[in-house]
């Protein structure tokens, strides 16, 4: 109850924060320009739409996960507000878990946010509505399904933002966090580097980093998703690739906990 | 020490999963078998970000600027990028085979246009538009109907619309097989007379069954009329002259029988083509020569048409000699002139007239003469070739 009581707290906070309304606008801009295309043949127009808008949903969700959590406990503490709330009967570990699932319920409205108006733009195209309405819902319901999948990989960015914003400061966190972002999601290209390498300490470092590094681009499943195929045994793929995420978010925010219950605040 | 060993088990769990993820990632990643050796940096960022197929969309936004203002010739290696980036971008194929094949009015880029689909073929094998689009390369620009009908038949195995079905019809019309146009004729009446059944408003289905029934109709019509050509064919004549009109532009004045509205391929390749093509690399033709035009018409029982080498790219003229030649294809011509000649040539005779195959019976016209460089790079306007 404590922590439900404080994620709502969280959610609250954040949705009073401009810049996470900017960048969402931001993104319903990009994903609702697709009159843009217009002049593209049908089939073209929908896959720059598709890629677009996917393109557009993982940045502006990565970057609104960096820059709202990063700036929630260091705040907390600058304001004081920390004080207060562990003045309660609240434990550390429970503050912390509390921010972490506010965050998840902020990605969570802003991703689906993006990924309905995504889905009515892409219904809105003359080429989709001939297919009819409930075939042509099914087909591109696939966008919420990468648009969920990418909402666990962005709970490990928040995951890393809030332990390096317990550890350091609000820039440093978003500054660290980014880059744990980018380097994760050149994962794909690590994994193809170590088939490339001869060495084989090489190739021992690159499997090594491939498997420690949070790995972003297991929520890349744009590809089936824009051109309409569905890979093997994707279910099964979803499931472990969603084990994952959350089990790398565990890790991440009992680090947190124990970090946060140790701090001087 | 419960804490640590608590990590130490949750870390170990997630690269067990990561490790199984990995067996199922590959059928994630765009793949492809197209390879590059150099791309530009702002692409490749984008790219190895995980966003191949937003880089890929970019660039395709850049081909449209590109084709606007007219830079054509930097449209073929964007494209050829963006397949590398999202191989399943099956309209960059489409388009870039559009660009090699029709757009650059190169002939010697038809064999580049033909690997482009392939590969894309290679990357899409379920997708009915590609082979469809080889198909209609062989159709429409090299009109090599057998071929046509190869790639059609494997467009129309997989799901795809009516139109893939009608080109395969078209295509058994235009190689001669006109039973076998029939029957598909046929199977399409059926096919939109059940849809019509089934939906009287559907009208794009009643559009398609009403054409359907026209061309059976036609087919019926034409099998019959053209029964009679072959059985008392007409004698046909071709002769021509080659002029030098200024320094690599020729003009050729050909005279003959043939209908009124028929078209004379005019041709000037290196003696040595094929060598010089062999030879060649990838998409590199500097050293070929390769002028072809499927256009001119006979007009009152005269062709006239410019040979216009001036394009020192396109025609670099590196060969020593050249050959000339002037056909006539009866199954490239149009239906009022093949009214007259048959679907191949069966109501063509005469000593200018070569039989081709003889099962089933297909003839041509086909005259050919040699001329040096000299000859085409000479100054003074001048009658270089007679060919009776």
């Amino acid at each position: 109850m404590v922590i439900w009581n404080i994620a709502r707290a969280t959610f609250k906070e954040c949705t009073q924060k401009k810049v996470m309304w900017i960048l969402l606008g931001v993104a319903l801009l990009i994903i609702g320009l697709s009159f843009i295309f217009s002049f593209f043949a049908p089939s073209e127009r929908l896959v720059l739409i598709k890629s677009m808008g996917l393109g557009a949903i993982y940045l502006f969700g990565a970057g609104i996960a960096l820059i709202v959590t990063a700036g929630l406990i260091p705040t907390e503490i600058e304001r004081r507000t920390v004080h207060t709330v562990l003045s309660k009967p609240v434990e550390r570990w429970q503050f912390v878990i509390g921010k972490f699932l506010g965050i998840a319920l902020v990605l969570f409205m802003n991703l689906i946010l993006m990924g309905i108006a995504l889905l009515i733009v892409i219904m809105g195209q003359g080429s989709v509505r001939a297919e009819g309405f409930v075939k042509a819902l099914v087909s591109n319901a696939r966008i919420l399904e990468a648009t969920l999948l990418l909402f666990f990989y962005l709970l490990i960015l928040s995951a890393f933002a809030i332990l390096f914003s317990i550890l350091t400061t609000t820039n440093i966190s978003i500054m660290l966090s980014l880059f744990v972002f980018v380097v994760g999601s050149l994962s794909d290209y690590v994994e193809s580097l170590i088939n490339v390498s001869q060495n084989p300490l090489t190739q021992i470092f690159l499997k090594a980093l491939h498997l420690l590094v949070p790995n972003f681009g297991n929520a890349n499943i744009y590809n089936p998703v824009i051109h309409g195929y569905i890979p093997p045994g994707e279910f099964l793929y979803l499931l472990l690739a969603i084990a994952y995420a959350l089990s790398y978010s565990l890790i991440l925010t009992s680090i947190s906990c124990w970090a946060f219950a140790g701090k001087e605040v | 020490m419960k804490r640590r060993l608590w990590l130490i088990i949750v870390f170990l769990l997630v690269i067990l999963l990561q490790l199984k993820v990995d067996t199922y990632r590959e059928n994630y990643k765009p793949g492809g078998t197209t390879s590059f050796g150099y791309i530009s940096r702002e692409v490749l960022a984008t790219a190895l970000m995980g966003l191949r197929e937003v880089a890929a969309s970019l660039l395709w936004l850049k081909i449209e600027d590109y084709f606007h203002s007219g830079e054509h010739e930097k449209i073929t290696p964007l494209i050829r990028i963006i397949t590398w980036l999202d191989p399943h971008f099956i309209e960059a194929y489409s388009s870039g085979a559009w660009h090699l094949a029709w757009n650059s009015e190169d002939w010697r880029l038809i064999p580049s246009a033909e690997e482009f689909l392939k590969e894309g073929i290679k990357n899409n094998p379920d997708k009915y538009e590609l082979y469809a689009d080889m198909g209609w390369l062989f159709y429409d620009k090299v009109k090599d109907y057998e071929k046509a009908i190869e790639w059609y038949k494997k467009a129309a195995s997989l799901p795809s619309p009516p139109l893939v079905k009608r080109m395969l019809a078209h295509s058994y019309e235009r190689a001669g097989r006109i039973e076998e146009a029939i029957k598909i004729w046929k199977e399409l009446v059926e096919e939109g007379n059940k849809l019509v059944e089934r939906n009287p408003n559907n009208f794009e289905a009643i559009f398609d069954r009403d054409v359907a029934v026209h061309n059976y109709n036609m087919c019926i019509i034409r099998k019959v009329d053209r029964a009679a050509l072959a059985k008392k064919p007409k004698t046909y004549y071709l002769t021509y002259q080659v002029y030098r009109v200024s320094p690599r532009i020729l003009q050729v004045r050909a005279r003959t029988n043939l209908p009124e509205l028929s078209r004379i391929r005019v041709s000037l390749v290196d003696a040595d083509i094929e060598r010089r093509k062999k030879e060649s690399l990838g998409w590199q033709l500097m050293n070929v020569t390769e002028y072809r035009d499927v256009w001119p018409q006979v007009k009152g029982g005269e062709m006239k048409t410019d040979i216009d080498l001036t394009d020192a790219l396109k025609y670099p003229l590196k060969g020593e000699s050249f050959i000339l030649a002037l056909s006539f294809l009866p199954q490239t011509q149009p239906i009022p002139v093949q009214d007259y000649v048959g679907w191949l040539g069966e109501g063509m005779t005469g000593k200018d007239v070569i039989v081709v195959h003889t099962s089933p019976p297909g003839k041509k016209m086909e005259k050919s003469t040699t001329l040096t460089l000299e000859e085409i790079l000479g100054q003074q306007t001048l009658l270089l070739k007679e060919v009776k």
